[in-house]
C-alpha cells in the first residue's frame, strides 16, 4: 500500500492554473450536488409520507389486524409475506384503497429513489459534457437494471 | 404481543439503528436483524428483507443532507459504485459456491483486523504527506470540506484509487453473498487506503450503501420477503434517524466518529465469527 512518490499538497495547490480548475470543478459539483440532495430529499419525503398514509389506512379498515393479541404471530412467522409483492398486485390493491399495497407502494418509492438518484447524475454529467463520470455512472445504472432484471428471473 | 405495540416498538427501535448507521456510514443491518429475529421472533427472511430496507433508508436519509453540505465525496462514491454494484452481482452467484460459514470466520477477521487498523488511526500523523495517485488526479478525486466541530475548511487528496476500487469489489461481493455488511468494509477501505477524513469516509459510504442495496432490493421483494408490516415501522423509523444523525455528524469531532466506528466494527466482526463458528 505505500507509494513510492510522495508529493507535498501545497506543490499541487499552489500551482494557480490548477487552483483555477479545481474552483471552477468545485462550483460543478455544488450545483450537481443541490439537484441530488434534492432528489433524495423528494423520494424520501414522498416514500414516507405514502408508508404513513398506508399504516393509518391499514389500521382504520383492519384495526383487527393491530389490537388482536398474537395477530402478529400469524402475520410475521411465516417464510414469505402475503402481501403483495408484484408489482401488478400493488396496484390492483391501490385502486381498492388496500392499505398493505399503499404501504408496498411507498417502498416501491424508497427503493427506486437511489436508482434514480444515479440517473439523475448520469444526465448531470452528460449536461457538464464530464468525459469520465458520464460512462461510470451510466455503467453503474445498467448493472443496476440488470440485477433488477435478473433478480426477477431468479425469483 | 400485538401488531400496534409491534409497530410502535420496532420504529423506536429503528430510529436508534438509522442514528447510528448515518454516523457510522453502515446500514443499520447489525441492529434491526438481530433485534427482529432475538426479540421479535420474525422470520430470518422476513427480517432480512427489513434490512434491507434500513439500509435504503439510512442511505437516502442521510444522504440528502450529506450531499448538500459537501461532506459525501460524490466524485469518489460514484466511481466505487462501479465496484460495489458489479461485486453485488458476482457475490449473488457465486452465493452457493462458497460455504457461509467459511466466510463469516473470513470476514470476521477481516472486521478485527481493520477495527484495530482504524484504532491506530487516532496516533497517525493527520498531515503525513499522502501518496501521489494518478488516477485520482484525473478523476479529479481531491476535495476539501468544511468541519463544523473544527470549524475551518479541510483539505484532501485521495490515494489507492485502484486499490479502493478492489476492496470495493470485494465489499460488494460480500453485500451480495452474506446480505449484510458492506458499509462495514467499505468505511475502512476509504479510512486506511484512499485516505479520506473519517467524516468524508462515513458520508461516502452512506452515500453509496444505497445502491449497492437497491441492486438486490428487487429480488427480496418478487420472493415476498419485503413485508409491509415489518418494513414500514423499518423505513419510517430509520428515516427520521437518519435525518436526525445527518444534522449531528457535521459537528461531531473526526476522532469521536473514529472511536465509535472501532467500537461498532469490533461488534460486527464478534457477531460474524460467531455465527461462522456456531
Amino acid at each position: 500500500m505505500a507509494g513510492k512518490e510522495v508529493v507535498d499538497s501545497s506543490q499541487v495547490l499552489g500551482d494557480d492554473a490548477r487552483a483555477e480548475a479545481l474552483r471552477k470543478q468545485l462550483e460543478k459539483i455544488h450545483r450537481a450536488e443541490s439537484v441530488i440532495s434534492a432528489v433524495l430529499r423528494i423520494g424520501v419525503v414522498l416514500s414516507l409520507s405514502v408508508v404513513v398514509v398506508g399504516v393509518i389506512v391499514s389500521f382504520v379498515r383492519k384495526p383487527g389486524t393491530y389490537l388482536h393479541d398474537n395477530a402478529i404471530n400469524k402475520a410475521l412467522l411465516t417464510k414469505s409475506s402475503n402481501y403483495p409483492h408484484s408489482l401488478s398486485t400493488v396496484f390492483s390493491g391501490l385502486s381498492h384503497l388496500q392499505g398493505e399495497a399503499i404501504i408496498v407502494f411507498g417502498l416501491i418509492i424508497l427503493l427506486a429513489t437511489p436508482i434514480l438518484r444515479v440517473l439523475v447524475s448520469a444526465v448531470i454529467f452528460a449536461f457538464q459534457r464530464d468525459r469520465y463520470f458520464v460512462p461510470i455512472t451510466v455503467f453503474v445504472f445498467l448493472v443496476l437494471v440488470t440485477s433488477f432484471l435478473l433478480g426477477k428471473a431468479g425469483g | 404481543m400485538n401488531m400496534s405495540s409491534f409497530v410502535v416498538e420496532l420504529f423506536f427501535i429503528c430510529v436508534v439503528a438509522g442514528l447510528a448507521g448515518s454516523l457510522l456510514g453502515i446500514g443499520g443491518g447489525i441492529i434491526v436483524v438481530p433485534v427482529l429475529t432475538l426479540v421479535f421472533h420474525v422470520d430470518i427472511r422476513l427480517a432480512i428483507g427489513a434490512s434491507i430496507i434500513s439500509v435504503i433508508a439510512t442511505s437516502s436519509g442521510a444522504a440528502a443532507a450529506y450531499v448538500k453540505e459537501h461532506l459525501t465525496n460524490m466524485r469518489v462514491g460514484m466511481f466505487l459504485e462501479v465496484a460495489t454494484t458489479t461485486g453485488a452481482i458476482t457475490g449473488a452467484y457465486v452465493a452457493g459456491l462458497v460455504s457461509q460459514k467459511v466466510l463469516y470466520v473470513v470476514f470476521g477477521v477481516i472486521l478485527a483486523y481493520s477495527a484495530v487498523q482504524m484504532f491506530r488511526g487516532h496516533f497517525r500523523d493527520i498531515d503525513r504527506p499522502v501518496p501521489k495517485d494518478a488516477l485520482a488526479d484525473r478523476l479529479q478525486l481531491h476535495d476539501a470540506y468544511f468541519d463544523e466541530a473544527e470549524e475551518r475548511e479541510i483539505r484532501y487528496k485521495v490515494t489507492h484509487t485502484k486499490f479502493g476500487l478492489f476492496l470495493m469489489y470485494i465489499a460488494g461481493m460480500v453485500s451480495g453473498l452474506l446480505g449484510i455488511g458492506s458499509g462495514a468494509l467499505k468505511v475502512p477501505a476509504m479510512d486506511l487506503a484512499m485516505r479520506l477524513p473519517m467524516k468524508v469516509s462515513t458520508a461516502t459510504s452512506n452515500f453509496m450503501i444505497g445502491v449497492t442495496a437497491a441492486a438486490s432490493a428487487g429480488v427480496y421483494f418478487a420472493r415476498g420477503e419485503i413485508d409491509p408490516f415489518v418494513a414500514a415501522p423499518v423505513a419510517a423509523g430509520v428515516l427520521v434517524g437518519a435525518v436526525g444523525g445527518s444534522r449531528m455528524l457535521p459537528r461531531l469531532k473526526n476522532g469521536f466518529i473514529r472511536t465509535l466506528f472501532v467500537v461498532v466494527l469490533l461488534i460486527i466482526s464478534i457477531e460474524m465469527l460467531y455465527k461462522g463458528v456456531a
